[in-house]
């Protein structure tokens, strides 16, 4: 399926992969520190997704399930896809948009059933108690669409209406319009 | 189905425009640090609307090409008041008095303002040559004050009936 990132009100082809000392290529999300998360995604060992100039631009995510003792955790990492008729994307929507006060950036679905496979969160202050933002691999399947508020100011849509074109990300105001033209009935025409 | 057809006019001070301009659907208002929609156009590839159906959902506009036979007593208007910032303060001020403006419906309104100049853009429903009424008041001349402009139809006169008849044997 093919990956995109969401980011100060845009959305582009591809997830960004850092190196990491210790699992090598990642995608890094969130941020480390006190009051915060950060996961490391990385890839399949035996048929890791392809790396282009430092990003990827489709991948399989694979949930790895380790048991230790009583102790399970799982991870996702990427593999190459493999149904090509998958229409779904993977889509990392990292809602920092600058620093307010108790600023709070995240996203929530409004049509649709997307799915957060790995959440992860940065924040403000020294402990993270100053406000917050999400940083999060969603899986979104065709006629899905998100709702983001940045951590600092804006409201956007990730809508992904059709399998045929990438997700569009706009204003919160702009899609609500689109809707109310691509449905028509809404409008009281004078 | 008694869905009107008006013709679109965009007024400025003293200059009136046939039809209104959009880019990617919507007529943008540019408020420093930040963008405000006007209104939405039904077709984001029309850039151009001269005759439209206008209508409302919630708080948005939204306007869409009509190729019907445009409403003979009002138009929309979209007027673009303002008042000159720092460097341009000997131009005047051009405003409506909407108390005074006559049987004008405003269906949206974005206010920009920061220092010393501000800017308003409305969009109206008003009755026919409402916006050229108003710019015919407006004088634009430099160290010219401020105007804020009243509606004033023109009224029509009614002839006594003895010299319409002089005038119609002059064959007038």
């Amino acid at each position: 399926m093919k990956c995109f990132t969401f980011a100060g009100g845009k959305i582009a082809a591809g997830l960004e992969v850092r190196k990491d000392d210790r699992l090598g290529d990642v995608v890094f999300l969130g941020e480390t520190g006190r009051g915060r998360r950060y996961e490391k995604i990385g890839f399949f060992r035996k048929d890791p997704a392809e790396i282009v100039n430092s990003f990827v631009t489709e991948a399989h995510p694979v949930k790895i399930t380790v048991n230790r003792g009583a102790d399970e955790k799982s991870f996702v990492v990427l593999a190459k896809p493999k149904d090509a008729k998958d229409q779904r994307v993977l889509v990392r929507i990292n809602s920092y948009t600058g620093y307010v006060r108790c600023g709070s950036g995240g996203w929530k679905k409004l049509l649709g059933n997307s799915e957060a496979l790995v959440h992860a969160y940065g924040a403000f202050g020294d402990a993270g108690r100053i406000g917050s933002w999400g940083d999060d691999l969603v899986l979104m399947a065709p006629g899905d669409a998100v709702e983001v508020h940045g951590s600092r100011s804006g409201r956007w849509v990730i809508d992904y209406s059709d399998a045929e074109n990438a997700p569009l990300a706009m204003v919160h105001q702009d899609w609500e319009a689109k809707r109310a033209i691509d449905k028509g009935e809404d409008i009281k025409w004078a | 189905m008694g869905m009107k057809t008006f013709v679109v006019k965009s007024l400025l001070g003293a200059r009136v425009e046939d039809g209104i301009r959009m880019s990617g659907g919507k007529y943008v208002c540019s408020c420093f640090d930040r963008d405000e929609v006007l209104c939405y156009g039904t077709d984001p590839a029309v850039e151009e609307y001269w005759t439209v159906n206008v209508g409302k959902q919630e708080n948005q506009v939204f306007l869409r090409a009509s190729e019907a036979e445009p409403d003979s007593d009002q138009e929309i208007v979209l007027v673009h008041e303002y008042s000159p910032g720092s460097g341009h303060k000997r131009w005047p001020s051009f405003h409506v008095d909407w108390q005074n403006a006559g049987p004008v419906e405003k269906l949206a309104s974005v206010y920009r303002g920061k220092g010393s100049g501000s800017d308003t853009w409305t969009l109206a429903i008003a009755p026919a040559g409402w916006a050229e009424n108003i710019a015919s008041q407006f004088v634009n001349e430099r160290d010219y004050e401020g105007q804020t402009i009243s509606y004033c139809p023109v009224q029509e006169r009614q002839l006594p009936s003895s010299l319409e008849d002089a005038l119609s044997k002059l064959g007038l």
